[in-house]
């Protein structure tokens, strides 16, 4: 059903946004478990697939722009490009930020965090391709809920541990920024999940 | 001669406040895609609107005549005048009490059944075939026609739209749009006004002040008139409203369903001189329009709106008229 022509590569674009916020977590994973020393190699991989990411954002709205006949609705159409770009920009300042403020060792918890993210990130990017025809969506808009939710519970916990008096305070804050961001991603990825869903009520 | 003279003017005056407050209703009707869209500003959209529905009301007088003489006969007697009183205050009654009660209706059908119910509870002349021919059947044929063919004409332009760049062909749409609103305009005015200056007509037929079923022109500039205001004035509070809006249209949708719903409005008015509703005939075109993105993009609860008013209005504003009709016996007026 449906007799909206649908635009075969920007949903390609969509994909390919998707798999490069993937790859950012899976090497964001990477970086909080590597020894200090080798981290600025991997924020600076990182780096190079969010500039892709820019690329890909800036191909998909000019299509967006330029297309008279929209598949969905376009304020979503951008919104959602957007949502997975924010995505992106936070995990890629997670990780400068932990290269920049040299720290030295992650709160066992961040493994578990960035785990979150990593994992969420792929079921976005795996689901991303049925956006096309929105069907079968279900287990994506509960999963990302759930990783979300698991991404803020162990926030609330990380940050517990480190005002517990333990820390001393500028480790707390060479933390905390790495830390926030990973949680923040999560957010615009629930974010993303959001949007999808609001085109597919509208659509069929 | 006194009391006839009171009565005409009474039925006028209401039915120019009934035409007024269509206007003010069905003011968004026409424009408020064209705005939404950007494609004319607010105050050029109420300018067109208004202009447009005054143009309109001048076209033709089939909708008018038939309103007039082809639904009902009144004796010129006071009797007849009570008819059409009771007619028209049946209606409004009617209006008012789906409008309290959050009832979907329609204004022209409750005018139609009000007049027929009316006439019924006096023993006065139905034109039966006039009623099932050019209001029934028109009645449950545009919305369906509108839906179809409004389906059919947004999946053929997005088909042929379909590579098309937005930088180019965006102003041919602005400009198109502009087109299909001010021809909606046009349609209710051309629509809308008619069924007041039928009633004003019929009025003055009973009152013994017309004959024939030729419209006088001071009744036409008058209900032209009272339906442009009208939108002019209604049109402002909607503005205000219409970033509300949960539905937004694109400009490919909102030339598709106006240009229907316009075509249908004028052909209806013209060719078989039905008394058709503008709001059900432009929402249906707006509903079929949004279905080529699938079925969900139906809203399943405005169809069901539209259906309910079919069947209720007609019989109920009948009803109300009736039992002002028994009022006015029971008063000892008629």
């Amino acid at each position: 059903m449906g007799f909206t022509p649908k635009d075969a590569v920007l949903f390609d674009l969509y994909t390919s946004l998707a798999e490069r916020l993937a790859a950012a977590a899976r090497t964001a994973v990477e970086l909080v478990a590597a020894p200090e020393d080798s981290r600025r190699e991997l924020a600076k991989r990182i780096g190079n697939i969010e500039s892709e990411a820019d690329d890909l954002l800036g191909k998909i709205v000019r299509r967006i722009d330029d297309m008279f006949v929209t598949p969905y609705d376009r304020g979503d159409l951008q919104e959602l490009a957007n949502s997975l770009d924010d995505a992106m920009d936070a995990i890629e300042e997670a990780t400068d930020v932990a290269v920049l403020h040299r720290v030295a060792d992650f709160p066992p918890l961040a493994t578990d965090l960035v785990d979150a993210v990593r994992k969420c990130a792929e079921l976005t990017a795996s689901s991303m391709p049925r956006l096309k025809n929105l069907k079968d969506l279900e287990h994506f808009y509960a999963e990302v809920d759930r990783l979300e939710d698991e991404g803020d519970r162990i926030h609330r916990r990380i940050t517990a541990k480190l005002y517990d008096g333990s820390v001393d305070a500028m480790t707390i804050l060479r933390v905390i920024g790495t830390i926030d961001q990973f949680e923040e991603s999560l957010d615009h990825m629930a974010k993303v999940a959001r949007v999808i869903r609001t085109i597919a009520l509208k659509e069929n | 001669m006194g009391d006839a003279y009171l009565l005409v003017s009474l039925i006028i005056v209401v039915a120019l406040v009934f035409d007024y407050t269509n206007g003010f209703h069905d003011a968004a009707n026409a424009i408020a895609t064209s705005v939404e869209t950007k494609a004319l500003r607010p105050k050029q959209a109420l300018f067109i609107a208004a202009v447009g529905n005054f143009v309109g009301a001048f076209i033709s007088e089939g909708v008018a005549k038939t309103v007039g003489s082809g639904i009902i006969d009144v004796s010129a007697s006071v009797t007849g005048l009570y008819v059409v009183l009771a007619g028209v205050f049946g209606a409004i009654a009617w209006n008012l009490t789906t409008w309290w009660f959050g009832i979907p209706s329609s204004s022209s059908h409750a005018l139609i059944g009000g007049l027929v119910g009316a006439a019924l509870a006096s023993s006065e002349i139905v034109h039966w075939d006039g009623v099932i021919q050019k209001v029934l059947i028109p009645m449950i044929i545009s919305p369906l026609v509108g839906f179809s063919l409004a389906f059919g004409l947004t999946a053929l332009l997005q088909y042929l739209f379909r590579n098309a760049k937005r930088a180019v062909v965006g102003k041919y749409f602005r400009g198109a749009q502009i087109c299909s609103a001010t021809a909606m305009s046009v349609g209710h005015g051309l629509q809308d006004a008619q069924k007041t200056m039928g009633v004003m007509t019929l009025a003055l037929v009973a009152g013994g002040f017309h004959s024939g079923d030729s419209i006088p022109t001071w009744v036409k500039i008058s209900a032209a008139s009272a339906i442009a205001a009208g939108t002019y004035a209604g049109g402002w509070r909607i503005m205000k409203t219409l970033g509300k809006r949960m539905v937004h249209i694109d400009q490919l949708r909102g030339v598709a369903s106006e240009t229907v719903a316009s075509s249908i409005l004028f052909v209806l008015a013209i060719n078989f001189k039905a008394p058709i509703s503008t709001t059900h005939t432009i929402t249906s075109a707006i509903i079929g329009s949004g279905a080529t993105r699938g079925k969900k993009a139906v809203s399943w609860s405005v169809v069901s709106r539209i259906l309910m008013a079919w069947v209720i209005t007609v019989p109920m504003a009948g009803l109300s008229a009736a039992l002002m009709v028994g009022f006015i016996k029971f008063l000892g007026l008629n």
